[in-house]
């Protein structure tokens, strides 16, 4: 018996070692070599020449916590979050909700066409936002003319950047959501509805208690991944605005690689990341125990 | 039939043939911009006579510096770097460098060669010789009753506020908030050092930047030019045609750009003038690029026959007149046309100050940028800016500082 348990144990270690080799290799040494460098101040002068390099200790982290461009990009990748959560969730669930209604035809196609953003290159369509955003001859400004409002410089107002740099964030991501939900949707018991609506049930209360405790788990994921992609947002900026007007549009990962590979001042660079992996962590971790308590899971 | 087997074959030997050596009659090369957009036709003849391939990359200068440090940590720069020359210093500190042979340092402009050495020592061959001037639309200036733009600032000031009177939806020059030339450009003519105390702390707050500053902010706040950036003011050369705005700040680039039958810019409609200063036109902020050979290049000869071919004085008479790219070569120089705009460029070249040579100068330009565009949006008055300018310089440069007081750089 013990002898065939061993056995057991050892094909079990065979089959795993090569997983956690190729975690310890790839996730935990890369996060210790980042904890490591943040305490250091390895810039270009240590690029050239390894003496060059300190050992700062804490250095990195009290610079930052004195930098106002560091807590700029904080507070635009918390305004990011904020609204781009809510309401890339709220948009995948109410496009969700229509494509699952009885009365909606040709449901594979609009599935196809609102899911093709999500699969569509970035560059290609952050390229085409720019010219749906255009001041002088965009298509958005253009449709506000016909009601009557003048013409809005979209991303190049620090006031409206940020706005209109989550409009694409969430065309662009709200597809992979909408997919979630519509698979948790079909879970939904068909007699529980009709149930439900046979009771008087109206459509408030037969999606408070009836589609919503089946799809919560979906939420829960959804948010959960929201959160931590919205905290990362990187390349929209990137693309769309470069960062700017006046740094308006700056985020914690962008701040990140503009420390880390423009200008190479990898210790900086590495206390963000240790900064933002810490935080996502407790987020994740502080979403987790509030799923757990929600009575509906 | 191709089994499992076969192409496991086949794809192992694909992979080994990949880090087979390269062919060692071949030099690669990064060029930026549109010089290197349109190097390409120039390489032919050199391939020819040669025998020698150049794998050529063409690189936008938004990324090319990035793309550089990163070409370096990395250990993949090409044999051949086509740089701005204010780079020099930052990738000599890496050691990423070769000396070029003295022969080829011979016959460039006086100011060319000093460009390009550090300590008494160069480290690249000047390739092209530029500086930053104004462009303006003669029937815009001459609406205004002026034969071309003023080059001292309270003159330029009056011109400009009457361009924008007559048009009022209409703007006289185009600053673009994201490029830091056209505040350095005013600042040099000043004649103030940017860094002080040796290069480890800023200039900023020194009475002659704080003016220039003070005559950008201007700019903006009497409408004289639209707070835009690059990504929103689309293409310049079309606003220009257009009449969006009277005068562009620009180098000899538009020189070759204004030529290219997009813009459709009508040759003769437009003029060139320098740089207003305080009092009159004054010194130029030095710029150009060299081009310099990789420490790693696997054969250096090689590379080196292709830096000589293109900085020929023929070649440079050729790049003039593809991309607008101003030679460094004297007699290149007799080649080019005598019109007033390639003389003012003489002049100016011949009047223009090197930045620091500190590797941290890149950053510096952009982070003093960033502070002035907050500027000129309101965030900051004059004073606020420069002492701003100058803290975040002294944070940039603390690391230098260190380095400076243990005499491990000078």
């Amino acid at each position: 018996m013990t002898r065939r348990r061993s056995s057991e144990a050892r094909a079990g270690l065979a089959f795993t070692i090569p997983v956690l080799f190729a975690t310890l290799a790839f996730l935990v040494v890369p996060t210790v070599a980042g904890l490591l460098l943040s305490l250091t101040d390895f810039d270009i002068y240590a690029l050239a020449d390894l003496a060059n390099l300190r050992l700062v200790g804490s250095g990195n982290y009290l610079a930052l916590a004195h930098d106002p461009r560091f807590w700029h990009a904080v507070w635009n990748t918390l305004i990011f979050t904020g609204i781009g959560v809510p309401a890339a969730i709220g948009a995948s669930l109410v496009t969700a909700l229509l494509l699952d209604s009885a009365t909606v035809g040709w449901k594979p196609v609009w599935r196809l066409l609102l899911f093709a953003p999500y699969v569509t290159t970035l560059v290609a369509t952050a390229l085409v936002w720019r010219y749906v955003l255009d001041t002088r001859s965009g298509l958005l400004n253009a449709a506000l003319g016909v009601v009557g409002i003048a013409p809005v410089d979209w991303l190049g107002d620090p006031k409206t950047s940020i706005p209109a740099t989550l409009i694409f964030i969430v065309w662009k991501a709200f597809g992979y959501n909408m997919l979630v939900f519509t698979a948790a949707l079909a879970t939904v018991s068909t007699d529980l509805r009709e149930a439900a609506r046979l009771d008087g049930a109206g459509p408030v209360a037969r999606f408070r208690h009836v589609t919503l405790p089946a799809i919560g788990p979906a939420l829960v994921l959804a948010s959960v991944l929201s959160v931590a992609n919205f905290l990362q947002v990187f390349a929209e900026p990137y693309v769309m605005t470069h960062g700017g007007p006046a740094q308006s549009t700056m985020t914690i990962l962008y701040f990140m690689f503009d420390e880390g590979f423009t200008w190479w001042n990898l210790g900086t660079a590495s206390a963000v990341a240790v900064i933002l992996f810490v935080a996502i962590l407790g987020i994740t971790a502080v979403q987790a125990r509030l799923a757990r308590r929600l009575e509906w899971l | 039939m191709i089994t499992r087997r076969r192409a496991l074959t086949l794809a192992s030997s694909a992979a080994l043939s990949a880090c087979a050596p390269r062919d060692s009659n071949r030099v690669t090369w990064w060029a930026m911009g549109t010089t290197g957009e349109n190097a390409p036709i120039l390489l032919p003849p050199f391939t020819r006579t040669t025998g020698i391939d150049v794998d050529l990359q063409a690189v936008p200068w938004t990324g090319a510096h990035e793309k550089l440090l990163t070409g370096f940590a990395g250990g993949s720069l090409p044999d051949v770097m086509m740089l701005n020359t204010g780079w020099l210093p930052e990738l000599n500190l890496l050691g990423a460098l070769t000396a070029p042979p003295p022969a080829l340092l011979t016959g460039h402009l006086p100011g060319a060669n000093a460009a390009v050495t550090i300590a008494g020592r160069a480290y690249a061959v000047p390739w092209t010789a530029d500086s930053w001037v104004q462009f303006y639309r003669r029937d815009l200036i001459a609406e205004v009753d002026y034969p071309a733009p003023p080059l001292d600032w309270a003159e330029w000031t009056r011109m400009a506020q009457a361009i924008v009177r007559r048009h009022p939806d209409r703007f006289a020059t185009l600053h673009l908030l994201d490029w830091p030339e056209p505040l350095f450009a005013y600042a040099a003519q000043t004649g103030e050092p940017f860094l002080r105390d040796r290069a480890g702390r800023g200039n900023f707050r020194s009475p002659g930047f704080r003016a220039a500053l003070a005559f950008y902010k201007q700019v903006f706040d009497l409408k004289l030019s639209p707070r835009v950036t690059g990504a929103e003011a689309g293409d310049t050369y079309i606003g220009l045609r257009r009449g969006w705005f009277a005068i562009l700040p620009s180098d000899a680039v538009f020189l070759g750009d204004a030529r290219r039958p997009e813009h459709r810019i009508v040759p003769g409609s437009w003029g060139a003038a320098a740089t207003p200063g305080p009092r009159g036109a004054g010194a130029a902020m030095a710029r150009g690029t060299c081009l310099a050979v990789s420490r790693t290049a696997r054969d250096p000869a090689a590379a080196w026959r292709l830096v000589a071919f293109l900085t020929g004085a023929d070649l440079q008479r050729q790049i003039f007149g593809i991309t607008g790219d101003l030679p460094t070569r004297s007699r290149a120089w007799t080649m080019l046309p005598p019109d007033p705009v390639t003389r003012l460029f003489a002049t100016q070249i011949a009047d223009s100050v090197a930045p620091p040579a500190v590797p941290e100068w890149e950053r510096i330009t952009s982070e003093v940028q960033q502070v002035a565009e907050a500027m000129v949006r309101g965030r900051l008055g004059v004073d606020a800016a420069a002492a701003e300018m100058d803290a975040r310089v002294d944070r940039i440069l603390a690391k230098r500082r260190w380095l400076l007081d243990r005499g491990r750089i000078t």
